[in-house]
């Protein structure tokens, strides 16, 4: 599975790529930005993407919203520290499957993949 | 300070580790305000202490009258910690509190030290918590308008010349209310936190 890491932290992708289950199988690759996001889900196959909220310039709302808008369904799991309420059901409205917390374990990450039938 | 520290890899981590933390301050006021609150990318600066008020005329932030608040925090890291408001009008804070007269002088002094404090308590003890350091906060207590803020972050030459600056700002939507917090860490503090970074990137490559 081709899995796009989605942070303008490379701190951030590190702590994902460490909690993502072997199980999954996982052939990572990374986007820096929303934009670079952009850009490798049109030009390559991407089939799950772990999206950040709060990046400079293109966000992670604004990355959903053109998917949205352009009809790409790829499956996507928003990771933020931006937890509030609203942000999870703005996400959800716009697309996402999931919306997990950072810093998650690799537990957490496991239960939500397995919910969204992908692990 | 030795800028060597805090090389751009833990500049990076500290970043991300007070997003984290302001993530909880985020969905923590937005409870407190009812309101959705857009937070930026923290940004992390080291800058010699005579040019921080530059910090608080810049952009966005050049025009209008601004509070601020302090808290001092100490134990495993020590230092200072501001944050700024604008919009704070008793207008805008009657707004902010369901009010429909403006609330008294007390009553927004003490929703700017209640907002203070869970914003700097989440940034702060964010920064702390997987560092594996223990901090304590004194009461936050109200510095006053823009020039108080400019006098007191030149601050005192004892503190050093130079700042590690984290920079957080946010506004709540469709409102003109926006904060910022410049958290200011003596340098002994600093040289622990990079320690700290280090061994905290150290455990996350292994």
């Amino acid at each position: 599975m081709r899995v796009l890491i989605v942070d303008d932290s490379r701190t951030a992708r590190m702590m994902l790529r460490k909690v993502l289950p072997p199980a999954l199988g996982a052939d990572v690759l990374e986007a820096g930005g929303g934009s670079e996001a952009l850009r490798r889900v049109e030009t390559e196959q991407i089939d799950l993407m772990f999206l950040d909220l709060t990046m400079p310039e293109v966000d992670g709302y604004q990355v959903l919203k053109t998917l949205k808008e352009a009809g790409r369904a790829l499956p996507t799991i928003v990771v933020s520290a931006d937890i509030q309420p609203l942000a999870q059901q703005r996400v959800r409205d716009l697309g996402a499957m999931a919306f997990v917390k950072k810093s998650l374990s690799q537990t957490d990450l496991a239960s939500v993949l397995q919910g969204a039938g992908l692990l | 300070m030795n800028t060597t520290i805090l090389s751009e890899d833990k500049r990076d981590a500290l970043q991300e580790i007070v997003n984290i933390g302001m993530g909880a301050a985020g969905a923590a006021l937005a409870e407190v305000l009812g309101a959705f609150v857009e937070l930026a990318v923290p940004r992390i600066d080291v800058v010699d202490r005579r040019r921080v008020p530059l910090l608080l005329d810049t952009g966005a932030w050049s025009d209008g009258e601004i509070e601020a608040v302090r808290q001092p925090f100490f134990g495993g890291i020590i230092g200072e910690s501001l944050m700024l408001f604008d919009g704070a009008e008793p207008a805008r804070l009657a707004d902010l509190l369901g009010h429909a007269a403006a609330p008294t002088v007390e009553e927004q002094q003490e929703l700017l030290l209640d907002l203070a404090n869970v914003v700097i308590g989440a940034c702060v003890g964010g920064i702390a918590e997987p560092l594996e350091e223990v901090v304590s906060f004194a009461p936050p207590s109200r510095l006053g308008g823009r020039p108080d803020a400019s006098a007191f972050v030149v601050g005192d030459p004892e503190q050093g010349r130079e700042a590690l600056v984290i920079n957080v700002d946010f506004k709540l939507e469709e409102r003109r209310f926006r904060g910022r917090v410049l958290v200011f860490l003596s340098e002994p503090s600093l040289v622990r936190i990079d320690d700290a970074i280090h061994r905290f990137l150290n455990a996350l490559a292994s």
